[in-house]
Order: C-alpha cells, then sequence, then structure tokens
C-alpha cells in the first residue's frame, strides 16, 4: 500500500489540508516518539497537514482519550487499548489498524539474558513493568521462556514504560535493560539482538473519528502514510519487523 | 498486593518522618536563632521542594544515586550495595521533599516561643539539656505535631519523585501512590478507585487532625 496523491484528497477533490483549521493532533506512545518525528515531515510536505504530537504513556493516553481529550490519532504501544476504545464504542473497529511491530533488544554489559554475570546477586536489569508495558510483558515472556524469570524476578528493575527503562540505563543505575529495539536505533546504542522467545510487540493506531471529516480523513491518510511499503522499510531499518511479516504468520 | 503498599506506604512516612523531626528540630532553632543576611539563603533551600516539581528533585537524585558519583560511589563502600531503586534511597528522597513541612512549622514555633522562659531557665542554671526538655521542647509541642504531621501526610502524598527514583520494586519501592498509578495505567479503575479512596479519606482525617490541633494551639496562646 503506497500513499498516492490522489488518496490523500477529500471526496470532494480539496485538498485535506485546506480543510483543517488547526494541525492534526497526534498521540504518541514514547517508544514511537523518535521515529514518528523522523517519518513525520515527508507527510506534512507530501500532503500538506501540519501536525502537532503529544508523547506519553499508552495508558496515559488512552485514559485521556476516553475522557475527551482532542486527539485525532492515537499511536499506542499495543493492540490492547486501541482495541479497548472500539470495545467501548468510542471508535469504530475499522478505525483500528497495526502501524508497527516491536521487539526486544539488550542493552549493557551482558551478552544475553541467560549470561552467567546477570545471574550474581549484586548485578541488576531493568524492564520496563510487565503489567503496564507491552514492551515488559515482552520481556517477561522472554526471561520466562529462558528460564530466568523465578530467579531474576525479585531484584528486576522495572520501569513505567520503555523510555523509562533505558533511562535507568543511561543513568548508570543498572547493569543492563530489556529494551525496545527502536531505541537502540533511536538513541545509537550499542544493543545485543535477543531471540525472539515472545509474543512480538504489536502496536495498533486508531483514529479517534468524530463529527469533523477532515479531521477524520487526515488521520487516517496518516495511518495509510505509515503502512505505505516505503514507510514500513524506514520502520524496519529503525528496529520494528514489517507489519505484513507478522500479518502472515500470526492470525492477529 | 496492597496491603504491601499501604504497610511500605506507612513504614517510608512513618521513617522520614522521624528523621525529619531529628534533622528539622536543631535546623529550625538555628534558624531562628540566626541573624545573618545568609539567612534568608539557607530559608530558601529549605523551601525549595515547596516550589520545584518534583521531577527536578528526582532526577537529580537519579543522577546522584548512580555508582559513579559522589553519593552512590560512597554509598556502595560503605554498604557494598548500589543506592538507587532501594528504600533508603526512597527514604533520602523523602527526607529532602519533606523537609520544608518540618522545618517551617518549627521554626515559627521556635521563633514565637517567648524570651523569658529562656532566660529564667538560664537564671535558674539548668544544664542546656535539661532546658531543651523542660521547658522548649513542651512550649513548642504542637509546632512538633503540626510539623510531624504535615512531613507524614506530604511524604504519603509524594509520587513524582518515587516515580522517578523507585524502580518500583514491590514491599521495597512501590508505594500506594505508585500502586494507584499503575491501576490506572493498566486500565484497573476498580483498585484504582479503592487506594485513591483510601489515600482521599486518610489524609482529609490526618489534615483535620491537624488544623484542629492548630485551632487549639491559638487559642491556648491566647489564653497565656
Amino acid at each position: 500500500m503506497k500513499a498516492s496523491p490522489e488518496s490523500l484528497l477529500s471526496p470532494s477533490g480539496l485538498v485535506l489540508s485546506q480543510l483543517l483549521s488547526e494541525p492534526l493532533s497526534i498521540a504518541v506512545a514514547a517508544n514511537f516518539a523518535g521515529p514518528l518525528n523522523a517519518l513525520l515531515p515527508a507527510f506534512e510536505q507530501a500532503t500538506g497537514i501540519q501536525t502537532r504530537v503529544t508523547v506519553g504513556s499508552s495508558g496515559a493516553l488512552f485514559a485521556q482519550i476516553q475522557h475527551g481529550a482532542p486527539y485525532d490519532v492515537f499511536l499506542s504501544a499495543d493492540s490492547k487499548r486501541p482495541q479497548a476504545l472500539v470495545s467501548n464504542a468510542l471508535i469504530p473497529a475499522n478505525a483500528v489498524t497495526t502501524y508497527a511491530i516491536g521487539q526486544l533488544a539488550l542493552v549493557g554489559r551482558v551478552n544475553s539474558v541467560t549470561d552467567h554475570a546477570l545471574l550474581a546477586d549484586s548485578v541488576r536489569l531493568a524492564i520496563a513493568d510487565p503489567d503496564l508495558a507491552p514492551y515488559g510483558r515482552a520481556a517477561r515472556e522472554l526471561l520466562q521462556a529462558s528460564g530466568v524469570w523465578s530467579l531474576l524476578q525479585t531484584r528486576l528493575i522495572r520501569g513505567t514504560n520503555v523510555q523509562q527503562t533505558l533511562q535507568f540505563w543511561q543513568t548508570g543505575n543498572v547493569d543492563a535493560a530489556l529494551i525496545a529495539a527502536s531505541q537502540c536505533v533511536t538513541y545509537q546504542l550499542d544493543c545485543k539482538p535477543v531471540p525472539a522467545l515472545y509474543e512480538p510487540v504489536i502496536q495498533q493506531m486508531a483514529v479517534i473519528v468524530t463529527h469533523n471529516k477532515a479531521r477524520t480523513l487526515a488521520g487516517r491518510s496518516l495511518a495509510r502514510y505509515l503502512q505505505s511499503t516505503a514507510v514500513q522499510q524506514q520502520l524496519a531499518e529503525m528496529g520494528y519487523r514489517l507489519v505484513a511479516d507478522a500479518h502472515n504468520k500470526d492470525p492477529f | 498486593m496492597e496491603a504491601t503498599a499501604i504497610i511500605l506506604t506507612l513504614k517510608l512516612a512513618g521513617l522520614s518522618t522521624l528523621l525529619l523531626m531529628l534533622l528539622a528540630l536543631p535546623v529550625s532553632w538555628g534558624l531562628s536563632r540566626w541573624n545573618s543576611p545568609f539567612k534568608s539563603v539557607v530559608q530558601a533551600i529549605v523551601a525549595l521542594p515547596l516550589v520545584l516539581p518534583p521531577t527536578v528533585l528526582g532526577f537529580y537524585l537519579l543522577l546522584a544515586f548512580a555508582p559513579d558519583s559522589v553519593i552512590g560511589s560512597w554509598w556502595q563502600s560503605i554498604t557494598g550495595e548500589r543506592l538507587a531503586f532501594t528504600f533508603e534511597a526512597l527514604l533520602l528522597g523523602s527526607v529532602i521533599y519533606s523537609l520544608p513541612f518540618a522545618v517551617q512549622p518549627l521554626h515559627a514555633g521556635f521563633t514565637q516561643l517567648h524570651p523569658h522562659y529562656l532566660e529564667t531557665a538560664r537564671m535558674l542554671n539548668l544544664p542546656w539539656y535539661t532546658r531543651l526538655r523542660v521547658v522548649v521542647l513542651p512550649a513548642i509541642k504542637p509546632s512538633i505535631f503540626i510539623a510531624a504531621g504535615l512531613s507524614f501526610a506530604h511524604t504519603i502524598g509524594e509520587f513524582g519523585v518515587v516515580l522517578m527514583i523507585g524502580g518500583n520494586i514491590p514491599g521495597e519501592t512501590r508505594v500506594v501512590s505508585i500502586a494507584l498509578f499503575d491501576h490506572v495505567e493498566s486500565l484497573n479503575y476498580a483498585s484504582a478507585h479503592m487506594l485513591a479512596a483510601v489515600l482521599l479519606v486518610f489524609s482529609l482525617l490526618l489534615l483535620i487532625a491537624l488544623y484542629y490541633l492548630q485551632g487549639k494551639r491559638r487559642l491556648k496562646w491566647n489564653v497565656m
């Protein structure tokens, strides 16, 4: 799917950007903020649509949207929250699409999650909170599948999201951290790959459909742009897996 | 899980209050007897946590607790463990965070303390610790209660600092405000409501008790 010039026009043939009185408001999960900033200039140039980005945790952004926050597009770090907007009847099911598949990476003084160095009592590993953050859920699955979860569980340091998890490592307060592979690219870190022993992190976006058709259309054109082959190739270089690949393997 | 967080929060607030009283009593006494242009500088530093976003404190503490920093490496050389993400780190953060709430009521109490009491006690040749025990402390008892109560309540309400330096470890750094945040973030609104209500009612009762005490104190001063 490539974003053709026609698809960026509204049905009446007017250029969408002229119908928008204010910039398209995008709420984005922290892990995708860096890539989004890199991708938006090309989108703005192609469509003439101005954007305004709010970065937050998926949970906080979700709560804001549920209570009427004026976002046009919600780029979540998971699929749970966009789907919850659908089941709460706030948006139609077709407003939700997958835009990226995240994967984990390891940063720090160890080579793998089963590295002997990690087993020492004083060595500390940070992950995102498994109950809050999708990358934390993936990290728990990886550690469980690697057979070290019960050993490490009590001394894991939990970040609120994957961004804070990285911050714990960058400030020197932990020895290693399981973070998003995309962060390794964004911050030019020397990361090690980890085996894919976890359910991939399916990042979905929701276009917040309102009575304002122009804003909805502009949101949908951003969704199409992010799913275009060109952008997906770029995302692959930024540490994400191709959405198409995951859909072939995963009936999700 | 909630019980662990509540007990931890009470422990943190209790120990912080105890440390704050030990620290704030001499500091406030010194401040109330000190006349120097630098006094306003010290007062401003003590009052900083009132106006700064907790994230500023949290950020500096996070940097200060790193093993390669002065505080972090000193702690590691003494205990053999790292400081960040421990209960001790939270305790240190809470003491700094709630310091103005302990110092300001005590400072006001010491300032209002009538010099006659002290002069009389001195004329009686009472040693300093007896003067402290039988004259000073009883006279400022209401201020001590208020300082301790406010420190306790403020530490229970601590969130931004803990979020940044805690690391969310159950039984170690996962206090009630963080547990509540987790519930909201994971869309678990029923548990969030419960914890929020507990915090609200507890804090309200504590403040009512403090204001009641303060009202009574004014009455007392007036009678005297």
